[in-house]
């Protein structure tokens, strides 16, 4: 039986980064940061959905098309903050959606008494948005003139097998950090 | 390949109601306080 697949709605990706907003009312740990975002961007987040689904026509592949939403929510910087953590759990929904299991990560209850899983774990995301931030810049060069649709174009197809240097790093991320083998 | 690696389970029919989603987003949230913490 074909297996039906779910996609995540512009609403959804909002709803995350208002989650995120309002973790960081209640707990001082969290830092949300109310910023500026160039309304080019926040229109083309609202192409995200359709441009996903159609992405995932063109491979079949569920992997794939979780690394579209988590690269393209962090290069488009449409929310105020939180992109990259959007993005991770949007990947991480995304997956769950569909059937993946991923690994649970710490929920950091006793900041007092961290483990040494603990600390490698938070390293591997602080790694992840130092590298990844490089990589932008190598790609994207960080102007006003790359938030345009080519943002949105699709990596990895039949058509394109150029190599993007974030959408490989983003895919790799999932690949050995977010999905559980077990 | 992927599926043998990673097997994929049968997904639920339906998509969430936009209350179960974000009970959904608010489980995962909150059980990586870790990550939003260091990625603040």
């Amino acid at each position: 039986m074909a297996m039906p697949t779910h996609f995540l709605i512009e609403r959804t990706i909002i709803n995350i980064n208002k989650t995120i907003e309002e973790s960081a009312r209640k707990d001082t740990k969290i830092i949300y940061i109310n910023r500026k975002v160039p309304p080019e961007s926040v229109k083309i987040l609202g192409h995200i959905e359709s441009c996903a689904e159609e992405y995932y026509k063109k491979t079949k592949d569920i992997f794939l098309t979780a690394t579209y939403y988590l690269k393209n929510i962090i290069v488009l910087q449409a929310l105020e903050d939180a992109n990259h953590r959007t993005g991770i759990v949007a990947a991480k929904l995304f997956l769950g959606l569909n059937g993946y299991k991923t690994k649970e990560f710490s929920p950091f209850t006793r900041p007092k008494n961290l483990t040494q899983n603990d600390v490698i774990e938070s390293e591997c995301f602080i790694h992840f948005k130092t590298r990844l931030y490089s990589y932008r810049e190598r790609e994207y060069h960080f102007t006003d003139s790359i938030i345009n649709d080519y943002v949105l174009r699709f990596e990895n197809t039949e058509e394109n097998t150029s190599e993007n240097i974030v959408f490989d790093y983003c895919y790799k991320f999932i690949i050995n950090k977010l999905l559980d083998p077990t | 390949m992927q599926n043998k690696k990673y097997p994929r389970r049968q997904p639920r029919e339906n998509y969430f109601t936009e209350e179960e989603e974000i009970a959904e987003i608010n489980r995962i949230i909150k059980n990586m306080r870790g990550m939003m913490i260091a990625l603040s």
